[in-house]
């Protein structure tokens, strides 16, 4: 969701507010890693029982979720 | 094969409040090894330790001789049931039992009423199926030891009977840390008993040892005569 809206507003800003959503997006994930980690803690459990350490976890999901970001961005500037 | 998985050296502060020292535990492949103590002495705190989810001041766990440095624990070497429910909400049994490579024949085997649920979500289940459910993936997984953290607890009597029999069952192939404040049943199943006071682990040898460090008044229980059978070898 946080992704589509950056997409969204740098379709309609350009590339001035790229550094912007840069930071709005780092923001957020540090944000969503807080909430993730105090509220679904106990399932972090299943995860590694499954032999998939929290850690793993966090830089398979945010290494994916952070190129979608830049992928998607890029591609919205240069279609613009 | 039997395997053995020891921990000491434990000690574990809070805000310069020691909560664990001086303690020792062992587990091997053919024993259940319970942990009993009263509420805040530790237990789920040393079970952490020993899963790499709680880092001590200081510890030392070994696993067939050799030292485990690092947070990470391979399913194959030890699995942990928590205390709380662990597994996502939106799985149904279907992919959970997937995920864990695990019969759901032989699940239901031991609890037929599940079988008309096999493609429900896990939230749609009562608290008591969910810990079922979580106690059996644990339990029933191929790995060298499992600890339990509180499995009796929301479950019927009828099922924990399963549950100790399925216990007793996987023993023979593995090393089980099991800890409930229904010590009864622990009691009937564990082949050693340690329990936690004071920060330290004291090897029990006899039902003496449990009303001495103050777990328990046995002789003023009602129901002794259902745990008076259990002797440490």
């Amino acid at each position: 969701m946080i992704t589509i809206l950056c997409v969204m507003i740098s379709y309609t800003q350009g590339i001035n507010i790229f550094t912007a959503l840069f930071w709005f997006k780092i923001i957020t994930l540090g944000i969503i890693v807080y909430f993730i980690n105090n509220y679904k803690r106990n399932e972090f459990y299943y995860y590694k029982n499954l032999g998939l350490s929290k850690k793993v976890l966090w830089i398979s999901s945010l290494t994916f979720d952070f190129i979608l970001f830049l992928t998607l961005i890029i591609i919205t500037l240069l279609v613009r | 094969m039997t395997n053995k998985l020891e921990v000491d050296g434990v000690i574990l502060e809070f805000d310069s409040k020691r909560v664990l020292q001086n303690v020792y535990l062992k587990s091997e492949t053919g024993k259940v090894t319970g942990l009993l103590g009263r509420n805040g002495t530790g237990k789920s705190c040393l079970m952490k330790i020993i899963y790499g989810e709680l880092l001590p001041n200081d510890s030392s766990i070994r696993l067939d001789g050799k030292p485990i440095y690092n947070e990470f624990r391979n399913p194959t070497d030890i699995m942990y049931l928590p205390q709380g429910h662990f597994i996502p909400k939106s799985l149904t049994i279907k992919t959970i039992f997937k995920n864990f490579q695990l019969d759901f024949s032989d699940f239901i085997t031991e609890f037929p009423e599940f079988k008309k649920l096999y493609k429900e979500r896990f939230k749609n289940l009562s608290c008591g199926e969910q810990r079922i459910l979580e106690i059996y993936l644990i339990l029933a997984s191929d790995s060298k030891f499992c600890m339990l953290d509180e499995p009796f607890s929301q479950i019927m009597p009828l099922h924990i009977e399963t549950i100790k029999r399925l216990i007793l069952k996987e023993k023979r192939d593995k090393g089980i840390i099991i800890t409930d404040h229904l010590y009864k049943h622990i009691l009937d199943i564990c082949d050693e008993l340690y329990v936690i006071d004071e920060g330290k682990t004291y090897l029990t040898k006899g039902l003496q040892d449990l009303e001495t460090l103050g777990y328990t008044r046995i002789t003023s229980d009602q129901n002794f005569n259902s745990i008076e059978q259990y002797t440490i070898t």
